[in-house]
């Protein structure tokens, strides 16, 4: 085998794996967006759950929304970076958006743990400061309600096609079949 | 040829995206779900706190009730100052009966019928906040349509309308069990009666995918436009 070739067979090798990572992490963005969708969905209504649930769902939505930021990261970098070499573009809006929804998110969550009943802190706080809070967590979390479906649907292009990828990859394709035919 | 083909596909998948959000919207309508973000956040501001139980939105439909502020009120009674109950009573706390099964009351308004009524707020305030608890949890109770502001003022001031004809003082309106209304401990203790507002939710994030790509196509072509624009007349 001469070296061109083994060369060559190196680089297929290093790329098949790293389409490998890029498909595992597209597959883990999938999940962990679903897992999200869900359990903001059910975080939201309150009286569903309950409040000790809501609160310890409020916690756990709160860790894997940073894990979404981190899983993000590159693209968080690089838009920051380059932010006003563009400014008339889809991805600045969505970057707007994002930081948006990033500081809202952190005061609903501040503020959930502020006057949360059921995880054990009980802070001492004034009941008009407490009731105040408790009034901007609901208004700041409608709030949030509105910036996701905003950002599901900034993004419903990579939702449709990753997650059909993803979610329904092991159904036959269409064409593949037509092609069969 | 496969730019049609991604065309075609893209355009199916946006049909079975309406068809879903108008079939989810219609039995959300149905079933009294789908209300508008407007009314939501009204109902919003004027939110109360539900004791343990969490926070009840005011006026919304099937909401649960405020038992354990409901509970409070008998405790709460027997703090206020009985002697401070005007003569006058009566006729306000008729009209107030009146108002408040039409209009949903907000804190300064419930405190002033209260007041008008003959309550001794300060007091009963008082003796709610050493339990935790506030005028909050009482508004809770009076909105969700269990009591009315008159019956909350007769008990409160200790004059209940049981005592003029000769009966004790009915316990109906205070359920002691709090997991009848929500309020229990347990973490997996769901209300699967409000399951549509989990699925409004859902429905909100999808009407508002469709809303962005309707927009975002004029949207899209005025700022090529505006993009091609200056490149033009350069």
């Amino acid at each position: 085998m001469t070296a061109t070739q083994l060369l060559q067979k190196q680089t297929i090798a290093k790329d098949r794996a790293l389409s490998k990572r890029k498909l595992n992490k597209v597959k883990l963005n999938v999940y962990l967006d679903l897992l999200l969708t869900a359990v903001f969905v059910v975080e939201m209504e309150e009286h569903f759950t309950g409040l000790p649930l809501h609160e310890v769902l409020g916690l756990l939505f709160a860790v894997a929304f940073l894990l979404h930021i981190i899983l993000h990261w590159d693209w968080v970098v690089s838009i920051t970076k380059t932010f006003f070499k563009k400014v008339l573009h889809e991805s600045r809006f969505n970057y707007v958006l994002n930081v948006a929804l990033f500081a809202d998110m952190a005061f609903v969550t501040i503020s959930g743990i502020l006057i949360s009943r059921t995880l054990g802190l009980n802070l001492a706080l004034g009941e008009d400061f407490r009731r105040t809070l408790q009034t901007l967590h609901m208004v700041g979390s409608e709030l949030v309600l509105i910036i996701v479906a905003l950002h599901v649907a900034m993004h419903w292009k990579w939702i449709k096609t990753n997650g059909s990828k993803t979610l329904f990859g092991w159904l036959p394709r269409r064409t593949a079949r037509n092609q069969a035919k | 040829m496969a730019h049609t083909a991604k065309k075609r596909s893209g355009f199916r998948g946006f049909l079975i995206l309406a068809v879903i959000t108008i079939l989810l919207g219609g039995y959300l309508w149905s079933q009294g779900d789908l209300i508008s973000p407007v009314q939501s956040t009204t109902m919003l501001v004027s939110l109360s706190s539900a004791g343990d139980s969490g926070f009840a939105m005011v006026g919304e439909r099937g909401a649960p009730p405020d038992a354990a502020a409901a509970a409070t009120v008998a405790t709460a009674a027997g703090a206020s100052n009985s002697e401070s109950v005007a003569v006058e009573a009566a006729p306000v706390a008729e009209t107030v009966t009146q108002a408040s099964t039409t209009t949903t009351l907000t804190l300064d308004e419930f405190i002033a019928q209260l007041a008008a009524a003959g309550v001794d707020v300060d007091a009963v305030s008082a003796t709610m906040s050493t339990e935790g608890r506030s005028l909050d949890n009482l508004l809770a109770v009076v909105n969700s349509g269990r009591t009315t502001v008159a019956d909350l003022a007769t008990r409160l001031s200790g004059q209940t309308t049981q005592i003029d004809t000769g009966s004790t003082e009915s316990t109906e309106e205070t359920p002691s069990a709090p997991a009848e209304d929500g309020g229990s401990t347990s973490l997996l203790d769901f209300r699967w009666e409000e399951l549509g507002s989990v699925a409004y939710n859902l429905w909100f994030m999808l009407a508002s995918t469709i809303f962005v790509i309707v927009l975002g196509r004029p949207i899209g072509w005025l700022i090529n436009r505006f993009k091609r624009t200056p490149a033009a007349n350069a």
